[in-house]
């Protein structure tokens, strides 16, 4: 088992990766009671067209997600929730764009809770019936999801970037995609990427690393997995503009929402010779201050009525692209959007702001390891987003600079490039 | 974890020592019995106090200090809890041990600060000051209905009639529009005046030294003496049943249980186990089981105890069509708690709320909230709610469902058909 110290935090990571191929990621605290577990697979919604042991696939949009529902239920007709119900444990999954999660907190029988939350990820089980059971409820949460302007905002923003991104479409699929389900598809997908060697286990909270080990190999031991087979992505070579410049959507909302973005090519700072992370960092650090809490055009869009409570930043990463969104609710959203391009075409950034995000980003990074379910959640994302766990962020903050800052400026694309607005719908009379 | 009380004149203060967290917090918890007029004022005016002040004039200004603070935060929550209205003005700080500059007195005057010296003159709020505030509090009420479950449970307990239980905790627009900046400071100055207050400090610290700060700042002056309780008496009635339509696609359901004169065992103990077994726990409920599980009616189905109004309320959305199924089982879950539970699912109910209360010890909020509700209502320490939790039996459940009564059933219609084309 590896041991490395999380710099400056008195924090330690343990890894273990098995003879089965499943990465273990634990940091302990012995301070708190509970123990959060999550198992978690690198298939996300957008994962559908792929070639798999020879073949190609293609299989219907939101079938990570309806997998994911169905994974609970067991050959003895119980479902996973009656376990952990029994044990007094909380379980629950989500699935994202890129993975999909299973997760159990609870504070005692830490051997049951983990070889159970194994036990029922690695025992597939998806008969008709059962498909065409939750074929009703995943519809109701689509609906649900449908009628939820903060979901509407990040989806609508995604369908009117992207072209060729499965980014575009809805992590649930439609109601039309998931009458199309069936328990063959969800077979093929579990085959391809519910093998340990594509999923990794991160454990925190308060539990020993070595028992830890021990219990998952046991438990492990006598599951047969067939050799690892990876599976290959189709490649999507995603266009620079967007799909639509300007779209709006009517929703049951008090004013308009607006979300304004930027589709910034990564290439444009390929001479930089910046990692990921570190580019992402750059890009946060200057939105912070030129559209955060302490910037100048909050205050100013504030005090003239223009918002009531704040700008909302929001940077996701594709393989080519980085999305930056800049999102308020207002009356005025012409106004709104005059002034985003103004501030993007004068983009500033100083000294003593650069001191002061780091300061504030290094306190928060400190402060988050109290809560067990923060420091799985960062976990996940590194491995998602970067391959590996960051344990030296301090480091990287500290390391943050004005040159390299100005630098990333200059090359960063300051045209809006998409104008996504929900409109206050009206109630008949 | 070391809990130590000391009275301080016109206010408590509460520390608790406890290595447990990097974090460190303050709550400054201000309490009355609520009045319905009050509650939009009380909202604007909090939100007010922790925007800006004399010293810091604008949220920008006070974000660069707390910044400055290592990342300091500072912010109000206002909430309605039975008959009581409680504001906690929250302090998170580092642990001044991860700093390399020690700012833990300028860090615990800040929200003292933020309360004693408000932007005000001459007896009245700074005018554009109250105008943000109060553009965000008209933001806030309007977009309920953003939330169609929020806004479906609102719209549901207006048919409690006159009772706190009915009011909503964002206020009225009526109300927000008879604010003005002296009637604002003419309630700051109430609240200071009629308001108990109490000031917990949960972290790694030097607690004697963390007094002596307080104490130096703290100038709350009027000792408070009339009589304080968090519970309603709400009347068992005719259910009453009411629908409305709105623009979602869903139908949100909500259906408003009374639980009729119960003992304090029965509202401290085997109502939350009733509840969780009902709809409040895990995903293995009685309504879950029918509405999700059994006829795919639903994704989420969930019942909520509110002990100190002596409710329970059941919310769900279904499909458009499915409304009258979906009430039909809801009566089902509710008959099936006077006969049909069984032990498993009664020990599965207690181990949920005793992992639940192990939970909370892990969360440093909840660590202030649980001592709070110690100290100012009925709830027993934590030893002794596990061990009365694991006395609750069966036939305490079946007791307790002769006294709940159905008192509302609501809904909110869906449908495009709604819209104005």
């Amino acid at each position: 088992m590896q041991k490395i110290k999380i710099n400056n935090t008195g924090e330690v990571l343990y890894t273990e990766t098995l003879d089965n191929g499943l990465k273990i990621l634990m940091v302990p605290n012995y301070k708190v009671k509970n123990f959060y577990l999550t198992i978690n697979t690198k298939f996300g919604s957008i994962h559908t067209d792929f070639k798999f042991n020879g073949k190609n696939f293609k299989l219907p949009k939101g079938t990570a997600h309806f997998l994911e529902h169905l994974l609970f239920n067991m050959p003895d007709g119980s479902s996973a929730h009656d376990y952990f119900s029994q044990i007094g444990s909380n379980v629950n999954a989500f699935t994202s764009y890129d993975v999909t999660c299973y997760e159990v907190y609870a504070n005692n029988k830490f051997k049951e809770n983990l070889s159970y939350l194994l036990k029922f990820v690695y025992t597939p089980y998806f008969t008709k019936e059962l498909v065409n059971g939750e074929k009703g409820i995943i519809t109701e949460e689509i609906k649900m999801i449908s009628d939820n302007p903060a979901s509407e905002i990040v989806y609508g923003l995604f369908r009117n970037v992207f072209i060729k991104d499965e980014r575009q479409y809805l992590i649930s699929g439609t109601i039309e995609d998931i009458k199309k389900m069936t328990s063959e598809d969800l077979n093929t997908a579990y085959e391809a990427f519910y093998h340990p060697e594509n999923m990794f286990l991160i454990i925190t909270g308060n539990f020993k690393p070595e028992e830890a080990v021990a219990i998952t190999i046991n438990t492990m031991k006598e599951m047969e997995f067939s050799e690892y087979i990876k599976p290959v992505l189709k490649t999507i070579k995603e266009p620079s503009k967007v799909k639509n410049e300007y779209a709006e959507k009517e929703m049951p909302v008090d004013k308009e929402k607006v979300t304004v973005c930027l589709k910034i090519p990564k290439n444009n700072f390929k001479s930089l010779k910046l990692t990921d992370l570190e580019l992402r960092l750059y890009i946060n650090l200057i939105m912070r201050i030129n559209f955060g809490s302490t910037s100048l055009l909050k205050e100013e869009l504030l005090s003239g009525g223009i918002i009531t409570t704040s700008i909302s930043t929001y940077l996701i990463a594709t393989d080519e692209y980085l999305v930056q969104a800049i999102m308020v609710a207002t009356e005025y959203p012409d106004y709104f959007i005059k002034r985003v391009k103004d501030t993007l075409q004068n983009l500033i950034i100083t000294e003593e702001e650069i001191t002061r995000k780091v300061k504030s980003s290094i306190s928060s990074l400190i402060m988050s390891f109290d809560d067990i379910e923060i420091v799985n959640n960062d976990i996940q994302e590194d491995i998602i987003n970067y391959g590996s766990y960051i344990t030296d962020m301090i480091s990287l903050y500290r390391k943050l600079n004005m040159e390299t800052a100005q630098k990333v400026l200059g090359k960063l694309n300051k045209n809006i490039s998409a104008i996504h607005i929900l409109k206050p719908k009206s109630q008949q009379n | 974890m070391v809990y130590k009380r000391e009275k301080h004149g016109a206010y408590t203060l509460h520390t608790i020592k406890t290595d447990k967290f990097k974090l460190c917090h303050m709550e400054l918890i201000f309490r009355n019995n609520v009045i319905k007029e009050d509650i939009t004022k009380r909202n604007v005016l909090f939100d007010l106090l922790t925007e800006a002040n004399k010293e810091y004039p604008t949220r920008r200004l006070l974000t660069l200090k707390l910044e400055d603070l290592y990342n300091s935060s500072i912010y109000s929550v206002t909430s309605k809890v039975g008959n009581a209205i409680l504001t906690n003005v929250c302090l998170d700080f580092i642990n001044p041990k991860y700093t390399d500059k020690n700012v833990l007195e300028e860090t615990l005057k800040l929200p003292l600060d933020m309360v004693f010296n408000p932007l005000a003159f001459n007896g009245e709020f700074d005018s554009k000051l109250v105008e943000i505030t109060k553009k965000r509090a008209e933001g806030e009420i309007k977009s309920i209905k953003e939330n169609p479950k929020k806004y479906a449970i609102m719209k549901a307990i207006e048919t409690l009639g006159d009772t706190p239980s009915s009011y909503s905790n964002v206020g009225t627009l009526t109300d927000l529009e008879k604010i003005t900046p002296s009637s604002l400071y003419k309630y700051y100055e109430e609240v200071l005046k009629n308001d108990y207050v109490d000031i917990y400090i949960i972290g790694n610290l030097d607690m004697e030294n963390v007094s002596k700060i307080i104490n130096k700042y703290a100038e709350f002056k009027i000792i408070k003496n009339h009589p304080f309780s968090f519970y309603v008496e709400n009347m068992k009635r005719k259910p009453v049943v009411k629908k409305e339509k709105f623009i979602y696609l869903q139908t949100n359901l909500v259906t408003i249980l009374h639980l009729n004169k119960l003992t304090d065992f029965e509202k401290k103990y085997v109502a939350h186990l009733y509840n969780l077994i009902l709809g409040g726990g895990s995903l293995e409920t009685k309504l879950y089981q029918r509405l999700r599980v059994d006829n795919s009616l639903c994704y989420n189905v969930n019942s909520m105890y509110q002990k100190y109004d002596g409710l329970i309320l059941i919310t769900t959305a279904v499909d458009i069509n499915a409304e009258d199924k979906a009430f039909k089982l809801i009566k089902q879950s509710i008959k099936d708690m006077s006969n049909k539970v069984s032990d498993e699912e009664l020990n599965q109910a207690k181990e949920a709320i005793i992992a639940a209360l192990n939970m909370n010890m892990d969360n440093i909020g909840k660590i202030v909230d649980n001592y709070f509700y110690q100290n100012e209502s009925d709830i027993d320490d934590f030893e002794t709610r596990i061990e009365n939790f694991k006395k609750v039996t069966l036939e305490d459940i079946y007791n307790l469902s002769k006294k709940v009564s159905i008192s509302t059933i609501f809904s909110l219609v869906g449908g495009e058909d709604n819209a104005k084309n």
